[in-house]
């Protein structure tokens, strides 16, 4: 019956998406001639423009704000970046745009096609309350990962805190399916490798598009990696068959999904680069995460003088 | 697309907050500090977003908002290029242009006030820390100094600033059009 349903969901999607796609002139082909042209229009800096705002920086800024400013990327459109957003931390470090555009069409294109179709499907078919339930259901179970990195990023009060909500929406909440804690006032938080691995001082890296995981970075991916290897639940499912295996993670992506498709298409259909905006938005949310929220006046960029 | 909840919602939301800011009647928060400059408009800008009048928040912007700050702002590497001959008209549509973005998305503004968490001042910034009464989450407001009184510059909502994501869309137009300002000026009157 699910294998039907899922079936069906797939084909209508594939119906309604793919045919209106395939009927525009390739999107696939557009977004790579867009960027190869936009590419064209960057004067990439020469290495004497790139030396003379190190120079700057080395003379303008001390310290932290200096080490930061001096990490330019490899290849960078330095001719268009201020001192200024180099030390905020608002250059878009993005060496493999090209690239990552491509996946990020790639991306686009699945989620046209698949990711929408089973998040509609599944908004239509299941009743709100039930949604809320395994979205819950799902964060609990992430519990062990979220303890495991605050205790590895010495946070006791968020250890505990996680803990707390474990125990109390495991019993009192249906084995996670009431969010109980939230209810008594420990309100959630999310941690993962790669945010410990901010938090210990390893460098984000360029910006990456991957493909299906969407926007990420050298750090993040192996923070996943290593968070999914020390998930209990992968190794709980060892010797089950792959669809049941991957079915925590597909929960995952579809009620995630879900969440935040009306935004997110709100946000495709207003933004001019859509690639542009998520990629800042990936950007400043992690950093957000690393600090938990807490915001330090010497990162944020200069305001303008009038 | 395995992102975060919250990951794309913060920019609607952000964007609802930052542009409204305050009402009528400011004189009383002048001399205030950053955090009750912050909490005595908080209630007009909630108050705002219930009516999700596009004039109303105009209004608002206009007398609470660093609004030739932010715009200046926005055009990231591009903000020395642009004429000056075009800046008052570009500084109007930025204004219309925000207001719009809050009264699309003024719905998921809900709360009846904010409840000042922590306050922090450098040089000629503060920085204040808000929980929306009723709602959920914090709000983090990024103030100038003007005169006695502050000026809201920038709003921060689960993790995103809104000024910063502003820029990104502002400098992709420009990009796009080889600095053409009037590519930008046609993108802000759609």
């Amino acid at each position: 019956m699910n294998r039907m349903v899922f079936s069906l969901a797939l084909g209508v999607g594939l119906a309604v998406n793919a045919v209106p796609l395939m009927a525009q002139p390739s999107n696939f082909l557009e977004l790579y001639r867009s960027w190869k042209n936009e590419d064209k229009k960057v004067v990439i800096a020469p290495a004497s423009a790139r030396t003379k705002i190190k120079t700057k920086v080395r003379t303008n800024f001390s310290g932290r704000k200096r080490a930061a400013a001096l990490r330019l990327p490899h290849k960078h459109k330095s001719s268009e970046i201020t001192v200024e957003e180099v030390v905020a931390g608002e250059d878009n470090n993005d060496p493999f745009e090209p690239v990552n555009r491509l996946i990020f069409g790639f991306n686009e294109i699945l989620d046209q096609v698949v990711l929408q179709p089973v998040s509609y499907t599944y908004r239509t078919i299941i009743p709100t309350p039930v949604r809320k339930g395994v979205s819950n259901a799902v964060a609990n179970a992430k519990a062990p990962i979220v303890l495991a990195n605050d205790v590895l990023q010495g946070k006791p009060v968020r250890a505990r805190k996680t803990v707390m909500r474990f125990l109390i929406n495991s019993t009192v909440g249906l084995g996670g399916l009431v969010d109980a804690a939230k209810a008594g006032g420990i309100e959630p938080h999310s941690e993962d490798f790669g945010q410990t691995l901010g938090v210990w001082g390893v460098p984000a890296g360029p910006y990456v598009v991957a493909p299906v995981l969407g926007p990420s970075s050298p750090r993040h991916l192996v923070g996943r990696a290593v968070d999914t290897l020390a998930n209990p639940l992968t190794w709980l499912l060892a010797d089950f068959s792959l669809l049941e295996r991957m079915t925590p993670t597909m929960a995952d992506i579809v009620t995630g999904h879900e969440s935040i498709m009306d935004d997110a298409n709100a946000l495709r259909k207003a933004s001019p680069d859509f690639y542009s905006a998520v990629r800042g938005i990936y950007r400043q949310k992690r950093k957000d995460d690393i600090a938990d929220g807490e915001v330090d006046l010497d990162d944020l960029p200069e305001i303008p003088v009038e | 697309m395995m992102r975060s909840k919250g990951f794309m919602r913060s920019l609607m939301i952000f964007a609802l907050i930052f542009t409204v800011v305050a009402g009528p009647g400011s004189s009383r928060l002048m001399a205030a500090s950053a955090g009750s400059f912050v909490e005595a408009i908080g209630g007009k800008v909630l108050a705002a977003a219930r009516a999700g009048s596009v004039s109303q928040f105009r209004s608002v912007l206009g007398r609470h908002a660093a609004l030739s700050t932010i715009a200046n702002y926005s055009l990231g590497p591009y903000r020395k290029k642009m004429p000056s001959g075009m800046k008052q008209q570009y500084y109007r549509l930025v204004s219309k242009h925000i207001s719009q973005v809050f009264a699309r998305h003024s719905g998921k503004l809900r709360g009846t006030g904010l409840t000042v968490l922590s306050e922090r001042e450098k040089g000629r910034s503060a920085i204040v820390k808000t929980r929306i009464k009723g709602g959920s989450g914090t709000v983090t407001w990024r103030l100038i100094k003007a005169g006695s009184s502050y000026k809201v510059f920038d709003v921060n909502v689960q993790g995103v600033w809104l000024a910063g994501i502003q820029k990104t869309d502002f400098v992709s137009v420009l990009r796009k059009n080889n600095g053409d300002f009037n590519a930008l000026i046609a993108y802000l009157k759609k």
